[in-house]
């Protein structure tokens, strides 16, 4: 277990046409020992790659990478002691669940038949397989495939947890019961783990601080909070957030932003922010539309479809011609078609420069503490 | 002493430790890896291959070790020799009657169990492995099979149901145009495995939605074929096609034992005719010549071969 | 009424192209199985009834007499044990030689690769035969000639292209994560090889290796031209100097016949699949 730095982390693929191809550029990242980082992105975006050079399946072009105190920028996979978990599981088929999650420990260790077993019943028990470890992988089932790996992956108790998209071959309901446990195993286990995904459910969820990734560059890094509420950039603030922020271009006009769609007066700070920028992007999470009662400060939209989930509706409008999603309280039943006015309350606006896709200003964001039980318990008796 | 007893064993560690990096070098690189094959390749594949170019520009003869360059020589005489174009023509015979023979037979058989394991007819399966064990029979086996299928007297199977039916005995062997009629049945009994296993396979890949649409299209079972199983197996036919020409083109073995060659030079295909020339009559400058046209033939189809593999496999 | 219509369309469906079919399966059964069992049931006739008229299809009085013959008057015993070895060392030699070769085609990224892969097609495609001249000469400069042990070298260097296609295809099927997940497990390349990868490709180095073992107990030419003393024959050439001096006993000939083709055709019976698959695949991919 330790910390782990990436300082400009550098990597280029050499084509069949001689072109290089930048797969990751000049990417740092500083993970806390113990610490649960996400790598989240589009496909294409580098994650994958990033993860690799980690683990050592793939040599860098630049930069370096050290585990502690050790630089492990030129070691293999088996001297940087880390563990990973592949998307596909890669078990190894023609080996029982116990013989895949003991392989590892049978290649680096000197540990005797009978440790290497302990070992692998431990492991086996946390994740409730011990009646599977004499099975094939093809006797087991996706879930329990995923356990197995992520068996093998413990049983190396490894200084560093990699894993590539482990869930996304799961169905949905199985998806959401090992993204608890994944969560619950590296807590208890306190291994520094570094989780590639594209899914931003999984990414919110789970880490402790979100890396987004795009075009092999480092966008953001921070927890899944500060990601969703103080976007860095306009691909944060798009690729974070399900369904995501709604965008209107603009141009700054005295004090008002005007676009084809939109003419939105700003006031005090955010006047300051969009001094400098000739074109804005105003941006607003679904969840902070308002539905308004008149006229003031409000636009008209038209629903065109309404997305029943239950405790909300999600409605997509078209104001002005540009698509806004709206969610809505799921008790109001609204008519495909109906006529609407919408109100983005100013406390809650995104505003980028269009240009750069820098953050000009962000949502005021209210950090609340849940009531607890024992506190609010006294004073009700 | 002791920085001495102490340096010693680091020595060593840092000899095995290279030794240890070394091997592991090795390992990553692909040559290491290739080179035995490669080896094989080179000895027994590629350097024949070029000798064989040499020596068709020499006079070398099996009985005489002196040899000169004679340049063309070798491939004029060939070239203009009556015997290598009446090899040529019976070769030529040979091949493209095989082919289209095979190719019809195997076409046939492909459909029909096609359609049998589609039905779950039985007899699929065994019908399938009647007609590979021919493939697998090894081919002067099969030479030796067809000259005794073919006895030229009454007792001979053939000609005795032959006799049943009220024809004539038939001369199947000695007679010069029945004995290469005979060489490609039997030529054709060998190949027509192969021609059905691929062939069977390229059905395979037809996706099963395609007759699905053109049902719903309201096409019929022959237009079916025509318009949806023949474009989606042309590739595999093609690819048949050159293959079985190359592999009839080198037939040696099979009509080694059937007929020899004969009679007189009935049946010599060039493969025939090129190892008689060269172990026979010791002309191995000739006979290279003659291997050199071959090659060029087969290099000629395999280029037609890589077009289709490269389209198909999109390498 | 439906029911009266679907059972008239079932009847209707029975009849042309189901017929037609077992035609074709009847047909074909005939033509090719006919062969085989006509020479087999010569080898089991007693002398009177090879030029008996009519002809008999079924021996009337089964004998062994024929088999007899061949073990005492042939070095067939000799042949088999010699085609027997030339077989294995063949099998093991090219499984040995083409196994690491296949996988750096399937596992490397190197410049120059499909070039490589290419030439080794069209190795593949080129008859033997074309070289069997030059071939000669030069096994003849490597005291080779008349050599167990050349035409062994000669059947494994002749192979090496096809036995390369086909177990890269095996490889290939593998997914790339097996290798990353042995590296992670600490495995160099060659462990990863023979623990990980090697229990995978067991199915195609299995077709590899039959069809090598047919390869060498059928093949004719290069035995032929490298081999001269009759101790030293394979079956096939054993077989084809045989016939050439017992053709007057076409009894005796049929015996030594099956006894050729015997040991492939219960193989192949045996093994129905995997030929199958090594045909399909040896062929589609060159």
């Amino acid at each position: 277990m330790s910390r782990i730095e990436i300082d400009n982390l550098t990597k280029r693929y050499r084509t069949g046409s001689g072109d290089d191809i930048l797969a990751v550029e000049d990417l740092s990242l500083d993970l806390a020992d113990g610490e649960f980082l996400v790598l989240v992105g589009p496909s294409g975006c580098g994650k994958s790659t990033t993860l690799r050079c980690i683990a050592g399946l793939e040599p860098v072009s630049g930069g370096e990478i050290r585990f502690g105190d050790a630089d492990v920028t030129d070691r293999t996979p088996e001297e940087r002691n880390v563990a990973m978990v592949f998307q596909n599981y890669a078990l190894y088929p023609h080996m029982t669940a116990r013989g895949n999650m003991a392989f590892g420990l049978r290649m680096t260790t000197d540990l005797s038949k009978e440790e290497r077993n302990e070992r692998v019943e431990s492991a086996a028990r946390m994740l409730g397989i011990e009646d599977l470890l004499d099975d094939k992988p093809k006797e087991l089932s996706g879930g329990q495939q995923q356990r197995v790996a992520l068996g093998r992956a413990i049983v190396r108790k490894p200084e560093v947890f990699l894993m590539d998209e482990p869930l996304s071959n799961l169905d949905a309901k199985l998806r959401t019961t090992m993204r608890t446990e994944i969560q619950r195993l590296q807590s208890d286990l306190g291994v520094t783990t570094v989780y590639v995904t594209h899914d931003q459910t999984e990414a919110m969820t789970m880490g402790d601080r979100i890396a987004v990734l795009d075009g092999g560059e480092l966008q953001q890094v921070g927890t899944p909070l500060e990601c969703y509420y103080e976007p860095a950039n306009l691909f944060v603030a798009n690729f974070i957030g399900e369904p995501s922020m709604n965008f209107f271009e603009t141009e700054v006009a005295g004090d008002a932003l005007v676009g084809d769609a939109i003419r939105y007066e700003l006031s005090g700070d955010h006047l300051d922010a969009v001094a400098e920028s000739e074109r804005v992007t105003l941006g607003v999470r679904p969840e902070d539309v308002e539905i308004a009662e008149t006229r003031r400060d409000a636009f008209a939209g038209t629903v065109r479809v309404v997305e029943p989930m239950g405790d909300q509706n999600f409605l997509h409008l078209d104001v002005g011609g540009v698509d806004v999603t709206a969610a809505v309280a799921g008790e109001y039943e609204v008519r495909e078609g109906a006529n609407v006015m919408v109100r983005f309350p100013e406390a809650k606006i995104h505003l980028f420069d269009a240009d750069s896709g820098e953050v000009l200003a962000n949502c005021r964001r209210h950090s609340a503490q849940l009531p607890t039980a024992t506190g609010t318990g006294g004073e009700a008796a | 002493m002791s920085v001495r007893s102490s340096r010693l064993p680091e020595g060593v560690h840092d000899a095995v430790a290279s030794a240890a990096g070394s091997f592991e070098r090795l390992q990553n690189t692909p040559a290491t890896w290739i080179a035995p094959a490669a080896l094989f390749l080179l000895v027994f594949r590629l350097y024949p291959l070029i000798e064989a170019v040499r020596m068709s520009f020499t006079n070398m003869s099996l009985v005489e070790p002196e040899y000169q360059y004679v340049g063309l020589e070798s491939y004029v005489s060939i070239l203009s020799s009556s015997t290598f174009w009446t090899m040529s023509r019976v070769t030529l015979i040979f091949v493209a009657a095989s082919v289209v023979l095979q190719i019809t037979f195997g076409m046939i058989l492909a459909l029909a169990i096609d359609y049998g394991v589609k039905e779950k007819l039985r007899g699929s399966v065994s019908t399938r492995v009647a007609v590979l064990s021919a493939w697998v029979i090894p081919g002067i086996v099969i030479g030796i099979l067809w000259k005794i299928m073919l006895i030229e007297t009454n007792y001979g199977v053939v000609n005795y149901l032959l006799l049943q039916a009220g024809f004539d005995v038939v001369a199947f062997l000695s007679d010069p145009q029945m004995a290469l009629l005979s060489t490609i049945t039997a030529n054709t009994w060998r190949g027509t495995a192969f021609s059905m296993i691929m062939l069977y396979a390229g059905l395979q890949q037809v996706p099963t939605h395609l007759y699905d649409a053109a049902k719903v299209d309201g096409a019929r079972a022959l237009q079916r074929f025509r318009y949806v199983t023949i474009p989606q197996i042309k590739p595999v036919v093609f690819i048949n096609l050159v293959l079985i020409t190359i592999y009839t083109l080198n037939t040696f073995d099979m009509i080694m034992s059937l007929t020899g060659g004969g009679p007189g030079h009935a049946t010599e295909v060039l493969a025939l005719f090129m190892y008689l020339e060269g172990f026979n009559r010791f002309n191995l400058g000739q006979a290279a010549a003659v291997a050199v046209l071959m090659l060029l033939v087969n290099v000629l189809m395999t280029a037609v071969y890589m077009r289709i593999f490269i389209e198909e496999e999109g390498l | 009424m439906s029911g009266r219509y679907s059972a008239e369309s079932a009847v209707d469906r029975l009849s042309a192209p189901v017929a037609l079919t077992y035609l074709v399966y009847a047909t074909a059964a005939v033509f090719f199985l006919f062969p085989v069992l006509w020479v087999v049931s010569m080898s089991l006739r007693q002398p009177g009834e090879v030029l008996s008229y009519p002809v008999q299809f079924v021996p009337r009085r089964v004998t062994l007499d024929p088999y007899v013959r061949v073990l005492q008057d042939s070095g067939m015993l000799t042949w088999i044990f010699n085609s027997l070895k030339i077989a294995i060392l063949e099998v093991v030699g090219i499984v040995l030689v083409t196994t690491p070769a296949a996988y750096a085609f399937s596992r490397f990224d190197f410049r120059g690769k499909r070039h490589v892969l290419f030439g080794v097609l069209l190795f593949q495609m080129i008859s033997p035969v074309v070289i069997v001249i030059p071939l000669y000469n030069m096994m003849a400069q490597l005291n080779l000639l008349d050599t167990h042990l050349g035409l062994i070298l000669l059947y494994i260097g002749l192979q090496v292209p096809f036995s390369i296609w086909l177990l890269k295809s095996y490889f290939d099927t593998i997914p790339e994560g097996l290798d990353e997940a042995a590296r992670v497990d600490g495995c160099s390349r060659l462990q990863t090889l023979i623990y990980v990868l090697l229990p995978s490709v067991a199915p195609g180095i299995a077709v590899v290796a039959i069809f090598n073992f047919v390869f060498s107990w059928a093949e004719f030419v290069m035995a032929f031209t490298v081999l001269s003393e009759s101790d030293l024959y394979t079956v096939s050439i054993g077989l084809f100097s045989f016939q050439g001096q017992y053709s007057m006993d076409w009894r005796v000939v049929a015996a030594a016949s099956v006894i050729a083709m015997a040991p492939l055709l219960v193989m192949f019976v045996a093994l129905q699949r995997y030929f199958v698959k090594g045909l399909v695949e040896g062929a589609v991919k060159g």
